[in-house]
């Protein structure tokens, strides 16, 4: 049944006092199942998910002494007095609030969005799902299970020879490079939290680079992850898309991603087994796809 | 012969230091990190960052009965600024439930199952909920400190806790129900 919204409220605010008096209880976690917590009868079951979620604490894990130490010695060294009470000398002008500016910014982003074709093309592309024939990539939330590359991985740096013996896929390199680029850096991303089944590691990166600061990254993932497992997409997650153009790649349908004020675009593709990601801030798309191109 | 403490000199009342309070809010600032980003090394990279940013910028906070809420701002803002930057993540498909060959002792394995699965309720909540019940049970706040840090009242608050909690209830029921039938199904 329905309820009303003053009615709601009050229930909200009763549930919320139940639980504040459960999380004081039980600074472990620990579950209270015995304890009457007043809440509106038909809320009685809300509790029961609510001491689900007191266990997280517990759950979580303590801090790490290493951690600890490594905040509290930055604390201790930069230790300061807390500020004395307001006084009357202690009258300000109304203080500056980061939400006035981040509201405007939002309405201005808005009256952008709506108003101009190059905003109605962001937020579209922003929504899209490029279907790559066995992978998407995406640029929105994702749902399902995820590793994030480069965040979560560790990385570990090693020669071609040494990548190579490690995976299961034979490692692809461009043919071709812009002038004065060369393979620079070599590194596998493994990821300690997947099942150790998963095959490790789990992407290849090949940094080529000019030796004064322009680079591109080819990143490659296989699609196949043993008998069990497979790769359905790679999403990126971004602030901005700027521009997406289809392009096809070896007979392969891929995409051009230009993202962040025109930091760096990326190309993706599919290479038979593989996912390639192709990605720099200092080569223009013609070049990016020349070397896309030259992949084999 | 001397005794030697961290505390070096008595200090005036009303000047009292900062280092507990931060100490205090360690555990509640990891947590929530931990909830937002995948990985026990970056959550602990990212709340290292969260303090050292605070540290930095104590002097732009006026009240010390706001330090909860302005130290979990600085923590939104470094978890966001993680997220803008280029992140390509990687769904996977499973073909199944296979056990893990992991080593770590079982109650450890069991403690990050239930975190896992808690996890997944939590996901299906909207990006707002999961926020503001990670603050009240992750990090244990209360509505009004929650408030001051989502920008929203204490009151609507304590709706989207009761709303939230709803849904994950009957999330959490789904899942008793799909368990039970396995069970009577082996």
């Amino acid at each position: 049944m329905a309820i009303t919204e003053r009615e709601e409220q009050r229930r909200a605010e009763a549930l919320s006092a139940a639980v504040d008096q459960l999380l004081a209880g039980t600074p472990q976690g620990g579950l209270l199942r015995g304890e009457a917590l007043e809440v509106d009868p038909a809320d009685a079951g809300l509790l029961d998910a609510a001491r689900e979620l007191a266990r997280l604490p517990a759950l979580l894990g303590p801090v790490h002494p290493a951690l600890e130490e490594r905040v509290m010695r930055q604390v201790r060294a930069t230790e300061r007095p807390a500020p004395r009470p307001a006084g009357r000398a202690a009258r300000r002008l109304p203080r500056f609030r980061p939400s006035w500016a981040f509201a405007g910014l939002v309405t201005l982003l808005l009256v952008a969005l709506l108003v101009t074709p190059l905003g109605n093309a962001a937020v579209a592309s922003f929504r899209a799902v490029f279907d790559l024939g066995r992978t998407d990539v995406a640029i929105t939330q994702a749902t399902t299970p995820t590793v994030t590359a480069g965040a979560a991985g560790v990385r570990q740096a090693m020669t071609l020879e040494e990548a190579q013996a490690a995976v299961a896929f034979e490692i692809p390199e461009p043919a071709y490079l812009p002038a004065g680029y060369r393979l620079l850096e070599v590194n596998g991303y493994s990821y300690p939290d997947l099942p150790a089944w998963m095959p490790q590691p789990f992407f290849i990166e090949l940094i080529y680079g000019d030796g004064e600061g322009g680079t591109c990254d080819l990143r490659v993932y296989p699609i196949a992850l043993g008998s069990d497992a497979s790769v359905s997409g790679l999403r990126l997650e971004t602030a901005s898309v700027e521009k997406v153009q289809d392009l096809e790649i070896g007979g392969q349908p891929g995409v051009l991603l230009r993202v962040g004020g025109a930091d760096w675009q990326e190309l993706v593709w599919e290479h038979g087994e593989l996912i390639m990601a192709l990605s720099s801030g200092d080569l223009d798309d013609v070049e990016l796809l020349q070397v896309a191109r030259s992949v084999d | 012969m001397e005794s030697r403490s961290f505390v070096t000199e008595p200090r005036p009342e009303g000047q009292e230091s900062y280092v507990e309070l931060y100490r205090e809010y360690l555990p509640r600032i990891l947590n929530y990190v931990r909830l937002r980003v995948s990985g026990e090394d970056l959550a602990q990279d990212l709340t290292a960052a969260v303090f050292e940013r605070a540290v930095a910028k104590q002097h732009t906070l006026r009240k010390r009965e706001a330090f909860g809420a302005w130290l979990f701002r600085i923590a939104r803002n470094v978890v966001a600024g993680h997220y803008r930057q280029r992140r390509p993540t990687v769904p996977l498909e499973w073909a199944g439930d296979r056990p893990a060959a992991d080593p770590s002792p079982p109650e450890a394995v069991m403690r990050r199952e239930e975190v896992k699965r808690l996890r997944a309720v939590l996901d299906t909540l909207s990006e707002r909920e999961q926020e503001i019940i990670q603050l009240k049970f992750a990090a244990g706040l209360g509505n009004q400190e929650i408030a001051d840090i989502v920008d929203l009242r204490a009151g609507h608050v304590a709706v989207i806790v009761y709303r939230a909690l709803r849904k994950l209830r009957a999330r959490l029921e789904e899942e008793e129900t799909i368990q039970e039938a396995r069970e009577i199904g082996r």
